[in-house]
Order: C-alpha cells, then structure tokens, then sequence
C-alpha cells in the first residue's frame, strides 16, 4: 500500500468517527424525580400455635387472681401543705420559630417533554407518593405512578433508578433500595419485577426502562419486602427517570 | 357577789372548759412522711438561623461536579428567608446550609422537635397553591465542617401542612401554630444542648404556575 493510499485511508476514517459518533450520543433532555416514602409498621408478633388452654393448668403461662375486697394499709390526713417562696420557677412549655421560603418560578418550555403524574390514580402531577407496608410482608402497588414522555421526537431513551437507599429522616440508611422492585410498562405488565438500580451504590449508573418514538405513558407498580427487623418509621429515597435523544 | 364579779366568774369557767376540752395540736398530731412528687415542665429554649454557613443557597439537581451556590435577595447571612431565587418549573433544586437550630432544655429525657408548614406553597402572584408536601423537602445537613455533601437527589423529607391552628403566615408576619395534638417529631434530643442542621429542596411541578412563591416553616421544640 503506497503512503498516499495509506493517507487516504486515514482522512476517511478520521471523517467517518465523527458522523458514527453523532448518530450514536444522545443528550439528557429532562429529568425528573419522584419521592418514594415507605411507611413501616413493625411485623406482627408471632403467636404460638396450639388450641387454646382448657380445664388443665399445664398450658397456663400466666394467671392472675382477684381479691373480694381490698383493704387500704393506711389512712393519712394532711393536716396542711405549704410551699416556700423561691422554690419554684414559671416555666416555659414550648419555644417556636419559624422561617419562609421563597421561590420566583418561571415557566419552562421543556417542563412537559418527561412527567410524572397520577400518584395511586389521584390525576395532576406525581412528586411524592406514600407506601405503608408491613415489615416481614410484600406489598404491591399498582401503577403508583405514571411517567409520561411528551416530545415530537422520533427515538428517545428513558433511564431510571433510585439515587439512594432508603433513608430516615437523619439521613441514616435503613434499607437497601434494590429492595423495592418496578414493573415498568407501558400497555400490559411485563411478566416479572425487577430491583431498582440505586445510582450511589451501583457504579453511578442508571438502567434503561425502554425506548421509544414521539409520546408514551408507562404506569409503575412496585413491589417491595421491607425485613421484619426495620423498625416502625418512615423512610425515603427518590426514583429518578432521564430522558435522553 | 357583784354583776362584775359573776360574769367574771363565768368567763373564767368557759375559758377553762375550752381549754380542757380542745386538745393541744402537739399531741394529737401522728408523725409520718409525706412524700410530694412535683411534676414541673421543662424550661425549653431555642434559636434558629436562617443561612447559617458560608455557601448557603441553591443548586440545582445534577449529576456529577455540583454548581456554585446562588440565592434570591430575601437571603442574607444568618438571617432573611431560604429563598431560592428564580426556579424553573418542572425542576428540582436543593438548598444548602439552609437552617440551624439550637435547642437546650432542662429536660432530662431530651426533647421532641416539630417541624410544619404554616400553608401550602402559595403563589402570590395568582393566589393559587401548590401542596407543600409535594413541593418543599427537609433533609439534615452538617455545620459546615464537614461540607454538606448533599445533592438535588439525595434522600429528604416531605413538609407537611399543620392540622394546627395558624396565626399569623401572611408574607411579613412569622406563622405560630397553636397544637391540641402534636404531629410526628423530625427530629428529637436526649437532652441537654442539641443541635439541628437542614438543607431544604424543592421539587418544582411541571404545571406550576408562573409568580413569587412562599411559606412558612414554623419549628416547635417541647420536652418530652
């Protein structure tokens, strides 16, 4: 191969990486979250089976009995009760402060392009939706949300995950997100539940939920098994979903 | 004997007979403990601080090196309001270093500490609402040292609105909420001095409305 055939072969190849890199990249056009709150009660406590104590006193475990009359120990008379000055203190039951929060909201034209709406059904926007659970047991929520994609765009990619575990209001992990499973689908339920990828645990990545071609509405039912040891409290995490073309 | 003498005399007997007859209190008292318990409440005392470290304000939520801080004018050091600035809708924003408080109590078992919004996010320019627990977020921070790591994405709290009643809470006048039952503690003491860092977010609905936004926050720290 001559050195000018070689060269040529060069220049052409360094054209074609940037078409080939170009139709390859998206760009993230929207992202939005939705706060996912967990709501425990402690697993019940576990009862012993067996039928019920009978006449036989063998499966009595406790027993209390009640007297006929009671007799006080002792009659008292306060003859007076004074206090002496200086002693006590008014006493404050409560403090309270209070601060505002401001905010000048401008409209946005790419507000709309990815949405999440009808928490548990209730139509308008979807920020925040509340889960209570049982530990110990699996709860389902049917399309505890939707996530709706909105664009004239004819090949997009939507992403999602949670960003943490599950935390508690001090910030303290109280389960692992991959716990809560999504069954993310757009017309009928895909046949399983799969976990969420949590961004800070799993490498800094998110999972694909699909692509698709101008507008389409998912619905997300989740799943989740809180462990039975987790105490009773509230705890939180927030789904994230990233459109991208 | 004279009329003198004899009422004399009567007032004598009387006097006697009242003496015999009412006993000394020294002696019929019975000598025993008695034992008061006294209950008090606590003497609870507590500050807050708005702005309360270097780098306070708003950054909106994003992957990766995190932008610097900025805030709208209501905001000044250790003090104003936590006032994001200018927020686009359908966004969602974090603002750092956003309130400190102090709370010192006497009580020893520690106390319970409240935190509400007085309302909804209220839009003043077309006097709409947007549900504060959809909106405004609590998540705890640190004192500056180490940096609040946190982001737009990390794990908080939704506010929610009173069930209390509301005095005050119009845009210059601070919100009191008079309580008959106590929400769920945020955040609670063992005792002692104690003290409390939050970071705020705020999760702007794609639907909001255009305008200038407020609510009030309103902390309520009680001994337990």
């Amino acid at each position: 191969m001559s050195k000018r055939v070689r060269l040529s072969l060069w220049l052409l190849l360094a054209a074609a990486i940037p078409i080939a890199g170009y139709a390859g990249i998206q760009q993230q056009r929207g992202q939005i979250q939705v706060n996912i709150e967990i709501d425990v009660t402690p697993a019940p406590l576990a009862l012993r089976t067996g039928a019920a104590p009978g006449g036989s006193g063998e499966s009595i475990v406790a027993r209390s009995r009640m007297v006929a009359f009671a007799r006080p120990a002792g009659i008292f008379h306060a003859e007076s009760l004074s206090f002496v000055p200086g002693d006590l203190v008014a006493q404050t039951a409560a403090q309270q402060k209070s601060v505002r929060v401001d905010a000048e909201v401008s409209p946005n034209p790419n507000a709309t392009l990815l949405t999440s709406n009808n928490c548990n059904g209730t139509s308008g926007p979807c920020n925040h939706i509340a889960i209570p659970v049982t530990a110990g047991q699996t709860t389902t929520v049917t399309c505890a949300y939707q996530i709706a994609v909105t664009t004239t765009e004819t090949s997009w990619t939507l992403d999602h995950g949670l960003f943490t575990d599950f935390e508690n209001g001090s910030g303290t992990v109280a389960f692992d997100g991959k716990l809560l499973y999504n069954n993310t689908h757009a017309a009928t339920p895909i046949p399983y539940y799969t976990p969420f990828v949590v961004f800070s645990d799993d490498g800094g990545v998110w999972a694909s939920v699909g692509t698709g071609i101008q507008d389409k509405t998912y619905c997300v039912d989740l799943q989740i098994t809180v462990p039975a040891s987790v105490a009773q409290g509230s705890y939180y995490s927030n789904a994230t979903y990233t459109l991208y073309y | 004997m004279s009329t003198g003498r004899v009422w004399f005399v009567v007032a004598a007997l009387i006097a006697a007979a009242f003496a015999i007859a009412k006993p000394h209190p020294s002696v019929a008292a019975v000598n025993s403990t008695v034992n008061v318990k006294w209950n008090t409440e606590a003497i609870v005392t507590m500050t807050l601080t708005p702005n309360y470290y270097t780098g306070f304000g708003q950054v909106p939520a994003k992957i990766g090196t995190q932008p610097a801080p900025t805030h709208g004018p209501n905001a000044v050091a250790g003090g104003g309001s936590v006032d994001f600035g200018d927020v686009l809708a359908g966004t969602n924003y974090l603002y750092k270093y956003a309130v400190q408080l102090n709370v010192s109590s006497t009580d020893s078992n520690g106390v319970n500490l409240y935190g509400e919004g007085a309302a909804d996010f209220f839009n003043q320019t077309n006097s709409t609402t947007i549900p504060i627990s959809s909106a405004v977020y609590w998540l705890t921070s640190t004192s500056g040292t180490p940096a609040d790591t946190n982001t737009g994405f990390s794990a908080a709290v939704p506010f929610q609105k009173t069930a209390g009643m509301v005095s005050g809470g119009s845009f210059s006048v601070p919100a009191t909420i008079a309580y008959t039952v106590y929400p769920s503690p945020i955040q609670s003491t063992a005792g002692g001095n104690a003290n409390f860092y939050f970071d705020y977010q705020l999760h702007v609905p794609p639907t909001a409305a255009q305008g200038d936004y407020f609510v009030w926050i309103v902390y309520t720290a009680i001994g337990k």
